[in-house]
């Protein structure tokens, strides 16, 4: 890769922005600041130093964010935030116990700290020791009954022990404070699905293409779900309830109908629905599904 | 013994799927024939996700999906492969179908194998094919499985690929959730690049 300085802060920035993990890249672009020498010394420098040495520490360059850390205490020899990087680095080796030290005697400092019992949680996570980092993630949201990004994490624990009504529970939370967001509906449709709740996974599958537009994922789920439930009713000699809501035979198959015609939809206008990332890689991704993906698609709707 | 043959492109979709999303589990389904009972050609693999990987809502119309299109190849889904975010997991798990027809699946037919680095054994518990009181060493011995590639350039070309950054072209059901355009069923972009490797 050879960009100008210039273009690798923006790529930076636009990284920085979006929130998504791409660490090898930051790391690519990291290298070639760092061999150069040309990170600024100003706010967003020390911005990028912090962001390259996570990169270095999730993609295992160690000599790279350790060099970067180093920048940064040089500068900031008190700070918190340095101070936490450095601990980080302890994990990222390995180094578990000198890192709980130093956690254990920030949160002496300061036991306000929202984010040191976070990194104790990542140690206990990190060992494999999961119904401990579930107890403390628990005691974590418990004073911290705001911190969405830990209802997250615990409902996503929850999952790997495929403790699916615990993890609901968790997304019920997360719905209760944003109820417009449609990611944790999602979520929730896919937990009731994997329990066995077709009924349930469905009111919130049209909930999520209710709050998003052309959500594929959404009408994937109407569509199994909808399709799901007219299979139980035909299989069923009950015809007693059928009467009911989203039992209706009729609603059913008109909302099987829809989802079959905004997939065919969005997959002739992929662009239209596509998700707007703020970072993409436009030479990587194709204009167009492919002509077998589209064909699979159509037998799938049994078109 | 059973034994499993791993092609070229099958064996660097799985790594790649697993490099691409470095903190998240992966998982995908295999494709290849399976002719002989104790004999599995493992040809192409298909990866379906990395958000989670222990809801099934996405996972059902996956597998609908990658059967339509097996149908369509004449080949079959032959096995599963999944590979964990936790490193201190078993790195790689690849279960592999004995029987001649993974479509009649029930749980015994599916053996799952795991290579904690020192060959491949077979993985009792998981998927409980056999009470735990018939464990004895004899018994696990019986179910190493010996697992060849196609052929001596699988492990230099995957190692060629990682090195080119080549899981960029690789995408998943999950990717293509995001975006229809996507093309997780072929991955025909790098199934050019591995044909040129």
């Amino acid at each position: 890769m050879k960009y100008s300085t210039t273009e690798c802060l923006e790529r930076l920035e636009s990284i920085r922005l979006s929130g998504e993990r791409r660490s090898q890249e930051v790391v690519e672009i990291g290298e070639i600041l760092e061999r150069s020498n040309t990170i600024p010394k100003t706010d967003e420098g020390w911005m990028i130093l912090e962001q390259i040495a996570i990169g270095g520490m999730d993609t295992g360059k160690f000599e790279l964010a350790n060099a970067c850390i180093q920048k940064l205490k040089q500068m900031f020899s008190q700070s918190k935030r340095v101070r936490m990087l450095e601990c980080m680095y302890l994990e990222a080796n390995g180094w578990y116990n000198e890192a709980l030290d130093e956690y254990n005697k920030s949160l002496e400092l300061d036991p306000t700290d929202m984010n040191i019992p976070k990194r104790k949680i990542a140690i206990l996570i990190a060992q494999n020791d999961i119904s401990s980092a579930i107890k403390a993630l628990l005691q974590h949201v418990d004073n911290f009954p705001n911190d969405l990004e830990s209802w997250i994490k615990l409902s996503q624990l929850y999952l790997d022990e495929h403790l699916y009504p615990q993890a609901a529970y968790c997304i019920e939370e997360l719905i209760l404070m944003n109820p417009v967001n449609h990611f944790y509906h999602l979520k929730y449709a896919e937990i009731q699905y994997t329990l066995g709740n077709i009924e349930m996974a469905l009111k919130y599958y049209l909930s999520v293409v209710e709050l998003s537009r052309d959500n594929v994922q959404g009408f994937y789920g109407v569509k199994l779900c909808s399709d799901r439930l007219m299979q139980n009713i035909s299989s069923s000699k009950k015809t007693l309830d059928s009467a009911r809501g989203l039992k209706n035979k009729n609603t059913l198959s008109e909302l099987s109908q829809l989802a079959t015609e905004r997939l065919l939809f969005a997959y002739s206008n992929p662009s239209a629905t596509s998700e707007k990332l703020i970072y993409k890689d436009d030479k990587d991704i194709e204009e167009k599904p492919t002509p077998m993906t589209k064909l699979v698609l159509e037998s799938w709707l049994k078109l | 013994m059973s034994h499993f043959s791993i092609s070229k492109p099958a064996y660097s979709k799985i790594v790649l799927h697993s490099l691409k999303f470095p903190s998240s589990s992966v998982h995908g389904v295999l494709l290849g024939t399976n002719t002989d009972p104790s004999t599995v050609r493992v040809t192409d693999a298909v990866p379906i996700g990395h958000a989670s990987i222990s809801t099934s809502a996405m996972l059902d119309i996956a597998l609908q999906q990658i059967s339509i299109y097996a149908q369509k190849c004449e080949i079959m889904i032959v096995g599963y492969y999944a590979s964990y975010e936790n490193i201190n997991q078993n790195k790689l798990c690849i279960s592999v179908s004995e029987n001649s027809n993974f479509k009649n699946l029930d749980i015994p037919t599916l053996n799952a194998y795991t290579n904690p680095g020192s060959g491949w054994t077979r993985v009792s518990d998981s998927f409980g094919s056999e009470p735990p009181a018939e464990k004895t060493l004899a018994k696990q011995s019986k179910h190493t499985a010996s697992c060849t590639f196609e052929n001596s350039t699988v492990i230099a070309t995957t190692k060629k690929l990682v090195q080119e950054n080549a899981q960029k072209l690789l995408h998943d059901f999950d990717d293509h959730l995001g975006n229809v355009s996507l093309d997780w069923l072929q991955n025909s972009k790098l199934n050019n690049l591995i044909q040129e490797s």
